[in-house]
């Protein structure tokens, strides 16, 4: 039982990690049918800035993290302001878009891993980050807790914007008529700019624990991409709450099953019942198409 | 066939001048020209295809014109973005889905609300008492004549100067569709704003209009006073 309930928090970490790279895609992919690849180049981004940072700007940690995360959220932004809209404005859409965005990581990652080397780039926040908090039998790290606890209140914020304020409906507006957003005289482009906004600031969040906790690796943004994207599937395209709560199911699943079988065979079992969930329940993909257009509730 | 000269307007609210415009590499505009005056309620004819619509999208800056000009106050707003000649005091009914779906009605008003506060939630309400006990409601959820008036409500609630509906009878019951014009006309009479509609309907055009433009093939094959021409005449040219 022991065992149990610290593989239950140990997925819960993970779960976070998953959810807020998820969230941040569910918000723009719901919003704008974007198949943004390059959302794994942001969430990386995130942590190799930070850890670029400490090393040749000799920022503490704190600052590094702060500065690697305005940063990616700048370059999430950066790559819809001056790739996507443009290119969107010459009748690039879906698939093309896609492609871009896919190249869009590959530069990333490869600028990154050339200054780097391939070797883990570890953010040091200090002593505090991995400092255990112990709960009787079970325990948890100080920088987990942190996260979890970031990860509720990031997504709670979320929520409330999306429901509350008039930006949060404006994105919610936008995401299913795009066209009528223009036709009532609001700029797209600041919608989009926005979306991108947010949706990066969820995955800098995310990359930065991983820097700061394994350290940040070449394809590893994929890596927790995909698990996103497998989570975003479950959850319904374009739901940001069915998101997380998909990205927390797949973290604890991943870290219970670690009780009947070894950790490298986690995930490919993960992909396996993803596989077969969606076999049975195909309707969690109606929204597939890149054209759909699903509110991000 | 017979046609007539558009009409040479001066002081136009909005000046069309030999207007270009593709639609999938399709030529749709070809050389298209209308003048609208202020106060005017004008009707623009013809049948699918000829060009409707992608005038009123090109006058909103949302279909880019190959050449020609659009001035509206004397103001060159051809190449002006959407957002605005929206500022300008334009405002566009679109043909399909002139709402927000996802948002409720309140909202939907919400995000149509800026310009001089000529016309008020109150006015608009007043006009389509239906919607004043639907405010929370999605519009996603609505019957199609309510979102028709939805998408009406929206558009006044910028108070603008020229109004352009896209068919706005289309898919509506008879008595929703008198309701629509109804409000046209009043706004026409009434508030004194400018209305530009496109419609299929010859007969209601004919009752509320106060002039008549024929479209066929992207240019304007007719441009009279409704008083000068007759429903065997349109059709002819359509």
């Amino acid at each position: 039982m022991n065992l149990f309930i610290q593989l239950l928090l140990n997925g819960v970490v993970a779960g976070s990690v998953y959810a807020l790279v998820a969230v941040g895609f569910a918000l723009i992919f719901g919003a704008t049918s974007h198949f943004h690849i390059a959302h794994a180049a942001v969430f990386s981004g995130a942590g190799y800035l930070a850890v670029i940072a400490t090393q040749n700007l000799g920022l503490p940690g704190g600052v590094a993290a702060a500065v690697g995360l305005i940063l990616a959220v700048l370059l999430g932004v950066a790559l819809v302001r001056f790739l996507y809209t443009p290119l969107g404005r010459r009748g690039g859409q879906g698939f093309v878009l896609f492609l871009v965005s896919l190249g869009a990581l590959v530069v990333v990652d490869n600028l990154f891993t050339i200054n780097l080397g391939a070797r883990p780039a570890q953010l040091s926040l200090g002593g505090w980050f991995h400092r255990a908090i112990p709960m009787g039998s079970w325990s948890m790290t100080v920088g987990q807790v942190a996260l979890v606890a970031i990860t509720v209140v990031a997504f709670t914020a979320l929520l409330l914007v999306l429901t509350k304020t008039r930006a949060g409906k404006l994105i919610t507006a936008y995401s299913g008529n795009p066209e009528f957003v223009e036709i009532v005289g609001r700029r797209p482009q600041r919608v989009l700019v926005l979306v991108y906004a947010a949706g990066s600031l969820f995955a800098a969040l995310a990359g930065l624990y991983v820097a700061a906790d394994t350290g940040m690796q070449p394809g590893l943004g994929e890596t927790f991409f995909i698990i996103s994207i497998m989570a975003v599937f479950i959850g319904g395209i374009g739901s940001v709450t069915g998101a997380f709560i998909a990205a927390m199911a797949l973290g604890v699943l991943q870290n219970v099953l670690l009780m009947r079988i070894d950790a490298e065979w986690t995930l490919p079992v993960i992909f396996v019942l993803f596989l077969v969930l969606i076999t049975v329940s195909p309707a969690g993909l109606s929204g597939l198409k890149l054209t759909s257009r699903r509110r991000p509730a | 066939m017979s046609t007539s000269a558009p009409e040479k307007v001066t002081n136009a609210l909005l000046s069309v001048q030999d207007v270009h415009a593709d639609v999938a590499g399709q030529p749709v505009l070809q050389g298209l020209s209308l003048d609208v005056r202020e106060g005017e309620f004008v009707a623009v004819l013809g049948h699918n295809g000829a060009g409707k619509s992608t005038l009123l999208r090109a006058l909103l800056g949302l279909t880019p014109t190959k050449s020609g000009s659009i001035h509206l106050r004397g103001e060159d707003i051809t190449s002006a973005s959407t957002p605005r000649i929206v500022d300008s005091g334009v405002a566009l009914v679109p043909q399909q889905r002139g709402y927000f779906e996802n948002l409720s009605v309140n909202d939907n008003l919400s995000f149509g609300e800026r310009g001089s506060g000529r016309i008020t939630r109150a006015d608009v309400l007043e006009m389509f008492p239906i919607l004043q006990t639907r405010g929370d409601q999605l519009v996603g959820t609505m019957s199609g004549g309510q979102r028709q008036m939805v998408a009406i409500s929206i558009a006044l609630m910028s108070s603008p100067d020229l109004l352009m509906l896209d068919e706005p009878s289309v898919g509506l019951q008879p008595n929703l569709v008198d309701t629509v014009m109804q409000v046209a006309q009043r706004l026409n009479a009434e508030y004194g704003m400018t209305v530009i509609l496109v419609e299929q309907n010859i007969e209601k055009v004919l009752q509320v209009a106060k002039r008549v433009a024929v479209i066929n093939r992207g240019r304007i094959m007719l441009d009279q006073p409704v008083e000068k021409v007759t429903a065997d005449e349109i059709w002819r040219l359509l």
